[in-house]
């Protein structure tokens, strides 16, 4: 009898290690948020191949409100992939299409049940035309997802419009998550969808901390899992892989770049401290056509692979991945990924293994 | 305190940028413009206008009070048609109001009315059609692109009723071929278009103002070419109201040799010195109503360059972001000088029967004489052009520019104005035109009657607008820098009188300012102008005292703070800043708060503590003359940028360094008197002890000092510990207690505890 009950331990420790095994194998994913581009870059194709993307994000529209009153879809995203494309690169034929719709937060702000009818069924009717116009068949589409910071006054007509939504569309619903209501779930409610995605970065304003990296700061990040905390529906994560420099003239804000190749130029550049740069001769940067006076000062943030790797340390320690799970880096462009290795961008992949 | 603590670090740790997140201004918010297009006839062509947008398009009036002129001409044209019986109001209205309209018997327009009582079916069926139309060329289709093709559709339909209904008498069959070739416009069917202006406009020979609308969208669907650039020039001279969209479409290098046209376009293109192209114009073409507008434009463009930095010590709108470099503007100024003495001298020169805008040629030459200071030949020109029967817009202008022709030259010490200039501020203030009251203002600033300019600041410009969005009661803005560049809030601009004073004016000029508005007014006038600092007396007063502070002056501090009633104190700023003990601090202790934060002090009360205290450094024992100078150092400490009580000597804190003028700039930031006493403290010390902690203290100050010379010298300090002469003086005269005075965070408390007798 005892060699027979440890028998079925033993048979059922192989099973639970097994499906450890295969539930932490986390996809990969990336966001193209940009509005003005019209077709993948080499450089981005390239990046989609050599790290296996199966999920691709992209930004299909935002919505927002006209005069205050009537939702509707801006900054439409122009991107095509045409099916000669795919023949040439079959590997996009791979790749999970998702449909990503963010809706400023004031939408849910005073509207009734045809409201939240209404727009659902615009936003499918927008999304089904822009994939039918821009996308081949052979690319595939089966989750949509909404972004939305909601707040407590908007939980319920957001939540509404999302269970409405459903009526619409046969695909899976997903929604991003910010960390502020994935910790205060009790306040926050638990969105009706079929899974979340949770968005590691922003997590201070820009402008609140002249000594903290407001796109990632990882004791910041630290803090929204001082305890842990279950989230009732499987997760994706997305990690930030953007750079920004803030640029101060007289002591006011007078331009946030997007580029930080700005801080190459050492010889005009003097550096204050970890974060802050001040220009020490007046020079024009041609590459991404700034004007910068002698004076100025540069805040710069950066997200290196060493912060993104101590982040994933902390989500893999509190966050349970399902064989769905996705890792994804927010935003794939030709400019964000110039700034890291292959190695680099392999080792945020397969970190959580 | 605790609240204390947290609030003063969440200040020091956002300071640098708390900035950022506030209203800066810039381009037209600082572009100062005293000449009125109204006054000079060039209302008309108000798109053309000079302004730090390059161009201001304007959209298509609907009301009739603010009709263009192709929209009268066209009006004029159906008056004619049906007959002058019929108010043009009403016709315009029918044409061009987005209100609805009733197309019936009884409708409550009269021109419809007389419509159907004439029978006059046709024209009533043309005008159902066209407001249909109307309707369907809102380039705003559906966003959610359900029924892209929707308009479409129904302008097809609607094109070939509109084609059909061609057929009528002249006048329907041009606008029901307009309205079809508008529909082919919207639905991008370019060869339809082409073939209904073939057939319709192309060989009108008595052309109209719709001819000239059908042939702006006909020019436009065609490819680069002479013909294109020849049709768009006739839409530019012809259509007023599309004046601005032929502009657009006319490329400089494609210019046709028209000797009016080319100098216009090339003229409203260049945004440096136009001189030349005014005088091509002038010399092809000097009755061009083109000319009035270039020169206009020229006259706002010198007002920009030379005006604007002259009032607001901001630089001109357009170079904020390019060349801001002061020694550069300098120069650019001089150049600008040059230019427009260039500029005066060609208006000089003009056959004033060939221009014939004589208010527009006046009105330039007294407004740059007066850029250049020449007040009396500006009065001149002035005195010599007002007659009985100037308009209403131009009096306004030659009384405004009078006014400050008389001001600049008349050097007014006293506070009382000619009586007409009075009235004049009363009424320009109550219709909000702040900037001409600014420029009176600030004449008599740079002329030294500093009371009356900040008298008349205080009528234009409320305490509180520092912090509001908006302007109040509708008023022109006005943002303006110190002459000395004084730096003293989180902005380095003003736009209210209090904290321009704060940072301009010195003790003996703000008493003066609380005295004066406090005598008995002589006029209905000084009443008004006297309120609005009676108002606000205490404020003042508790801004008298801090300007005592920072100079030094305790005594006088001490009354003007007496004048503050207990419930001035009772506002947030100085409830909050105010619970901190100014008599305490520590080795360490800057803003957060300490166990000593037990008491609650008016300024008043500070002041005359301190007094008491540093009276008590010269008497008594040497313990008690010691203990009391360490008292004193500690208030003095505390009123630095490094203390808890800086709002003595401050109305707003940064972490960072800020150059102002105030008297006491090198003080707040080096501590050094309150270093002087904690010296004095140390040669009376009771004890090798206090003696030692005394020099700490020193030694601490000495430390802000060295970091200041650090800042102004932009030069590093290698070792700044090393450097500071009282540390090396503690370690070598009381070595006992060098390391406990470093190491102890307690050690100001514990030494303290001792016999001070």
């Amino acid at each position: 009898m005892k060699y027979i009950i440890r028998i079925v331990f033993l048979v059922l420790f192989f099973f639970t290690v097994a499906c450890k095994e295969k539930v932490t194998q986390l996809k990969h994913g990336a966001y193209i948020w940009k509005n003005d581009i019209y077709r993948l870059y080499d450089e981005e194709g390239h990046f989609m191949k050599t790290h296996n993307i199966s999920k691709l994000y992209v930004k299909f529209f935002e919505v927002s409100l006209e005069d205050g009153v009537v939702p509707i879809p801006i900054a439409k995203s122009d991107l095509r992939i045409d099916s000669s494309e795919v023949v040439r690169n079959p590997f996009l034929s791979k790749i999970n299409l998702v449909p990503t719709i963010y809706i400023y937060n004031e939408v849910f702000k005073d509207c009734t049940d045809e409201d939240i009818q209404k727009l659902a069924s615009n936003i499918i009717f927008l999304v089904n035309k822009r994939k039918q116009e821009n996308y081949p068949t052979s690319i595939q589409t089966n989750e949509l997802q909404i972004d939305c910071d909601w707040t407590p006054s908007t939980k319920e007509s957001y939540f509404q419009f999302l269970e409405e939504i459903k009526n619409y569309t046969s695909l899976k619903l997903s929604c991003t998550l910010r960390l502020y209501p994935y910790k205060y779930q009790e306040n926050m409610g638990i969105p009706p969808v079929d899974r979340v995605n949770l968005m590691c970065y922003n997590l201070i304003s820009p402008l609140q901390n002249p000594n903290k990296n407001s796109i990632l700061d990882v004791q910041e990040l630290n803090a929204y899992f001082s305890k842990h905390s279950d989230y009732p529906l499987p997760m994706d994560i997305t990690l930030p892989i953007y750079n920004r420099v803030f640029v101060y003239r007289d002591g006011r804000l007078i331009q946030t770049m997007n580029d930080e190749s700005v801080l190459n130029e050492t010889d005009y550049l003097e550096q204050k401290s970890e974060l802050w740069f001040q220009v020490s001769h007046t020079f024009s940067s041609y590459s991404d056509f700034h004007f910068l006076k002698k004076g100025d000062i540069l805040k710069m943030e950066v997200v290196k692979p060493k912060s993104l790797l101590a982040a994933l340390k902390i989500l893999q320690k509190h966050i349970e991945f399902d064989s769905e799970s996705t890792i994804s880096i927010f935003h794939l462009s030709s400019e964000t990924i110039r700034n890291y290795t292959n190695d680099e961008i392999h080792s945020i992949y397969t970190f959580i293994h | 305190m605790k609240s204390i603590l947290f609030i003063l670090l969440f200040i020091s740790s956002s300071a640098l940028t708390t900035r950022a997140c506030y209203f800066y201004p810039y381009g037209d918010d600082i572009r100062f413009t005293l000449f009125n297009p109204k006054a000079v006839n060039v209302n008309g062509y108000a798109t053309f206008h000079y302004s730090y947008t390059s161009f201001s398009p304007e959209n298509t009036p609907t009301e009739f009070t603010s009709a263009n002129e192709s929209q009268l001409l066209n009006v004029l044209e159906w008056q004619k048609m049906i007959g002058t019986n019929v108010d043009p109001q009403s016709i315009f209205d029918v044409l061009y109001s987005t209100k609805s309209i009733e197309i019936k018997a009884h409708s409550s327009n009269p021109f419809i009315r007389y419509l159907f009582s004439k029978k006059k079916s046709k024209i009533i069926d043309y005008i159902r059609i066209m407001r249909k139309v109307g309707s369907l060329c809102n380039v705003n289709e559906d966003p959610w692109e359900r029924n892209v093709n929707a308009n479409n559709n129904e302008r097809n339909k609607l094109i070939n009723v509109l084609l059909k209904k061609c057929h009528t008498n002249n006048f329907l069959r041009k606008r029901y071929a307009f309205l079809a070739l508008k529909m082919c416009f919207y639905n991008f069917n370019n060869k339809l278009l082409q073939k209904i202006y073939r057939v319709h406009f192309a060989n009108s020979t008595t052309k109209n103002i719709v001819d000239y609308w059908a042939m702006y969208y006909y020019a436009y669907c065609l490819p680069e070419s002479v013909t294109r650039t020849k049709l768009m020039t006739t839409v530019f001279k012809k259509a007023k109201d599309k004046q601005f969209v032929a502009y657009l479409e006319l490329k400089r290098d494609t210019l046709l040799n028209d000797n009016e046209i080319k100098p216009v376009i090339l003229g409203l293109q260049n945004f440096n010195y136009n001189l030349q192209n005014l005088e091509t114009l002038y010399k092809n073409k000097p009755n061009s109503p083109f000319f009035s507008i270039l020169l206009y434009r020229e006259i706002c463009k010198v007002e920009d360059w030379l005006v604007t930095p002259y009032y607001t010590q901001f630089h001109t709108s357009l170079s904020e972001f390019w060349d801001s470099n002061d020694s550069r503007i300098r120069e650019r100024i001089q150049e600008d000088q040059d230019y427009s003495k260039k500029l005066a001298t060609f208006i000089s020169k003009l056959d004033r029967s060939k221009v014939k805008n004589n208010s527009l040629l006046n009105f330039s030459a007294a407004y740059l004489q007066m850029i250049f200071g020449n007040s009396k030949q500006a009065l001149s020109i002035l005195e010599q052009m007002e007659t009985k029967n100037m308009r209403y817009d131009e009096l306004k202008q030659l009384y405004q520019f009078k006014a400050i022709c008389i001001v600049k030259a008349s050097s007014f010490k006293s506070l009382t104005l000619p009586r007409w200039i009075e009235n004049l501020i009363l009424k320009e203030t109550k219709r909000g035109k702040t900037k001409f009251v600014f420029a009176l203002a600030r004449e008599l600033e740079y002329q030294g009657n500093k009371t009356l300019a900040a008298l008349l600041l205080s009528k234009i410009t409320d305490i509180g607008s520092f912090y509001a969005e908006d302007p109040i009661n509708n008023q022109e803005n006005v943002f303006w820098k110190s002459q000395n560049r004084a730096h003293t809030l989180f902005k380095d601009f003003y736009q209210d009188y209090f904290y321009y004073m704060d940072a301009s004016y010195t003790s003996t000029e703000i008493k003066q300012l609380i005295t004066t508005s406090q005598t008995k007014s002589v006029s209905n006038f000084q009443t008004w102008l006297f309120s609005e600092c009676l108002k606000n007396k205490e404020r003042l007063n508790d801004l008298l005292g801090t300007c005592y502070m920072r100079e030094k002056q305790w005594n006088n501090a001490l009354i003007a703070f007496k004048k503050v009633s207990a419930k001035s104190w009772n506002t947030w700023e100085t409830k909050f800043y105010l619970k901190a003990n100014p008599f305490y601090t520590n080795t360490y202790a800057q803003h957060q708060a300490t166990n000593a934060d037990t008491v609650h002090y008016t300024k008043a009360q500070i002041v005359e503590k301190l007094i008491d205290y540093e009276k008590k450094t010269k008497i008594g024992t040497n313990a008690q003359k010691s203990y009391y100078s360490i008292l004193v150092a500690n208030c003095l400490f505390n009123m630095s940028t490094y203390g808890n009580s800086w709002i003595m000597k401050r109305y707003y804190w940064t972490l960072d360094y800020q150059r102002t003028t105030y008297p006491d700039e090198q003080e707040y930031y080096t501590c050094s008197d309150a270093k002087k006493y904690y010296l004095q403290a140390e040669q009376f010390a009771p004890s090798k002890k206090i003696a030692a902690l005394c020099l700490r203290m020193a030694g601490r100050c000495e430390k802000f000092n060295l970091m200041y010379q650090e800042l102004v010298k932009h030069k590093k300090i290698k070792d700044r510990f090393k450097a500071n002469s009282y540390y090396k003086s503690l370690k070598t005269k009381y070595s006992a207690y060098y390391n406990e005075l470093f190491s102890n965070c307690e050690v100001y408390d514990q030494y303290m505890k001792t016999n001070w007798k």
